[in-house]
């Protein structure tokens, strides 16, 4: 969670901006404040000069005449002053006088006046030494000190926070529900990115188009080549129908046949069930052919095959065997198998009279012979074969009949 | 000997400056001092120093506030107005120690006071000079 938030473009800048700022607050206040202890220090100088000033003659005067009384007058004076805890005055002629707590000439901060005969100016009788209160000094800086870096501190958290505001809502907020949004997209979809309203002619709203192109192209080539390959299923699925079907009745062919009873033969066997095979050769069929020309033979196959698929259940097999056979397998249903119905419902779908044209009608029949799995026998061409001698023993007897394999009976 | 001295002295001044009235400071003929210099003078008048370099305490005479000569004294002395070396004295005045010159009416009263008094010192109009006494100093 931390290392994702430090990720995040919007924390890193804020960061940055945050660091730069309490860098360069932390150095302009300690500028600040040691220009601010100068200038307090200046300025309690100035105006402890200002007051020596105001008491220079009086002073002059205590020193030339060598007069205590006038001295100590100016030194208690000039210690009342709270930017003073010490005076000194001294002359040449060797008076001292010292007000206030005594002090070390030789401090850094003691201040040193010269003063100067009040009759002749060029002449120097005498000092005075003045040493500044530190404490007032000291708290005058602590206190402006602190007011600046305050203010400093202030000024820099206004500016930090205005800034990483600007920063994320001009910039980075933009960039993180762009980043955000273009994550859901998944390629070649419909979604676009949105571009925030005042951006549009900015480098945000450039990013927007130029994704958009992008994810446009993106999903162009990738619907072209869904299309692509949705075509070549098509073509691929319409080759492999015309490989496996008859072309004029739709049947299974008997190549696709064979391999469509090979598996239900498995099945069967797998699901100990039992089919029965059927296969059917038209009768009078021939005539049709001769005396109302192909047409009409095509269009009795036709009739005919509809028919057969009319009358079996779905997962039965029809196969168009040859010219005018047919094979069928009849799966076991939930109940037993009942193939003698089946084949009489054949037979009665075949003998339905067929129009040839508006006034012509065939009749035709069927001879259907009939093996039946495991009972006759668990191979496919073995069962075709003997499916194929039943029929060809109903066409001996009488045709438009069925005729289940007996085994044992020599036909 | 030191009558020719007062004598030359007495040229020069007469042939320095007929127009120009300088300020004398005289003491008591008998008095042996020497020639005080302007800061001798100057402490001597402003009460820091109040002793002869013999060791006699000096008198010393102030003539009337408004008089010429006393403006010219201390205009040429210290360069202070009359005004001001009053102020001066008012803020010694506290301390209990100032001690200013005594006054005297007028120069005649000066020349006076000086022949009759060998500690006395005192300053006149050069023309006012006489006899009896000495003339340590000229300030102009």
């Amino acid at each position: 969670m931390l290392t994702k938030l430090w990720r995040s473009l919007p924390f890193q800048t804020g960061f940055s901006i945050a660091l730069g700022a309490v860098l360069l607050t932390l150095i302009l206040s300690i500028t600040v404040y040691n220009w601010t202890i100068k200038k307090v220090v200046r300025d309690s100088n100035l105006r402890i000069s200002q007051l020596v000033s105001t008491v220079e003659r009086s002073a002059s005067i205590a020193a030339y005449l060598d007069n205590s009384e006038l001295a100590l007058d100016v030194t208690q004076g000039l210690v009342k002053n709270d930017i003073v805890t010490g005076v000194s005055l001294r002359s040449d002629s060797g008076m001292r006088i010292i007000s206030g707590s005594p002090f070390n000439f030789n401090d850094d901060n003691i201040l040193h006046f010269s003063l100067a005969n009040p009759f002749m100016t060029d002449e120097k009788i005498g000092d005075i030494f003045i040493k500044p209160n530190q404490n007032n000094i000291d708290a005058q800086a602590t206190q402006m000190g602190f007011i600046f870096v305050s203010m400093l501190t202030t000024h820099s958290l206004i500016i930090t926070i205005f800034v990483i505001f600007l920063v994320q809502s001009r910039l980075t907020r933009h960039l993180t529900v762009l980043a955000k949004t273009l994550h859901k997209i998944e390629p070649g979809s419909v979604e676009r990115l949105q571009c925030p309203p005042l951006h549009r002619n900015d480098e945000i709203g450039l990013l927007v188009r130029d994704t958009n192109q992008l994810l446009t192209a993106v999903q162009n080539t990738l619907e072209g080549e869904r299309r692509l390959r949705e075509y070549s299923e098509t073509l691929e699925k319409q080759t492999r129908k015309e490989a496996e079907r008859d072309p004029l009745t739709n049947l299974l062919n008997r190549r696709a046949g064979e391999r469509a009873i090979a598996r239900a033969l498995q099945k069967a066997e797998a699901g100990k069930t039992r089919c029965a095979i059927m296969l059917i050769d038209l009768d009078k069929f021939k005539p049709i052919n001769d005396t109302y020309g192909h047409d009409a033979g095509d269009h009795t196959l036709v009739t005919i095959s509809n028919r057969l698929i009319k009358t079996l259940r779905k997962n039965d097999i029809v196969i168009r065997w040859g010219g005018d056979e047919f094979l069928i397998l009849v799966q076991q249903g939930h109940g037993d198998l009942q193939e003698s119905v089946i084949a009489d419902k054949i037979l009665a779908a075949l003998a339905v009279n067929i129009d040839l044209n508006e006034n012509t009608k065939a009749s035709i029949g069927g001879s259907i012979g009939i093996s039946l799995y495991p009972d006759h026998g668990t191979d496919a061409t073995h069962l075709i074969d003997l499916a194929d001698k039943a029929m060809y023993h109903i066409k001996r007897s009488g045709r438009n009949g069925h005729f289940i394999h007996t085994p044992g009976d020599s036909v | 000997m030191i009558k020719r001295q007062r004598l030359i002295l007495l040229l020069i001044t007469l042939l320095a400056s007929p127009l120009q009235a300088g300020v004398v400071v005289i003491v008591n003929a008998e008095n042996t001092v020497n020639d005080f210099n302007q800061r001798q003078l100057v402490d001597l008048y402003m009460g820091r120093d109040l002793y002869f370099p013999n060791g006699q305490m000096a008198l010393r005479l102030d003539q009337s506030p408004d008089s010429k000569v006393r403006k010219n004294f201390y205009a040429n002395l210290v360069g202070k107005t009359v005004a001001q070396v009053n102020a001066y004295w008012a803020r010694l005045l506290f301390t209990g120690r100032a001690s200013p010159p005594q006054v005297i009416r007028n120069s005649k009263d000066v020349l006076k006071a000086i022949r009759n008094n060998f500690n006395a010192v005192g300053y006149i109009d050069e023309k006012d000079l006489e006899d009896g006494v000495r003339v340590i100093a000229h300030v102009d």
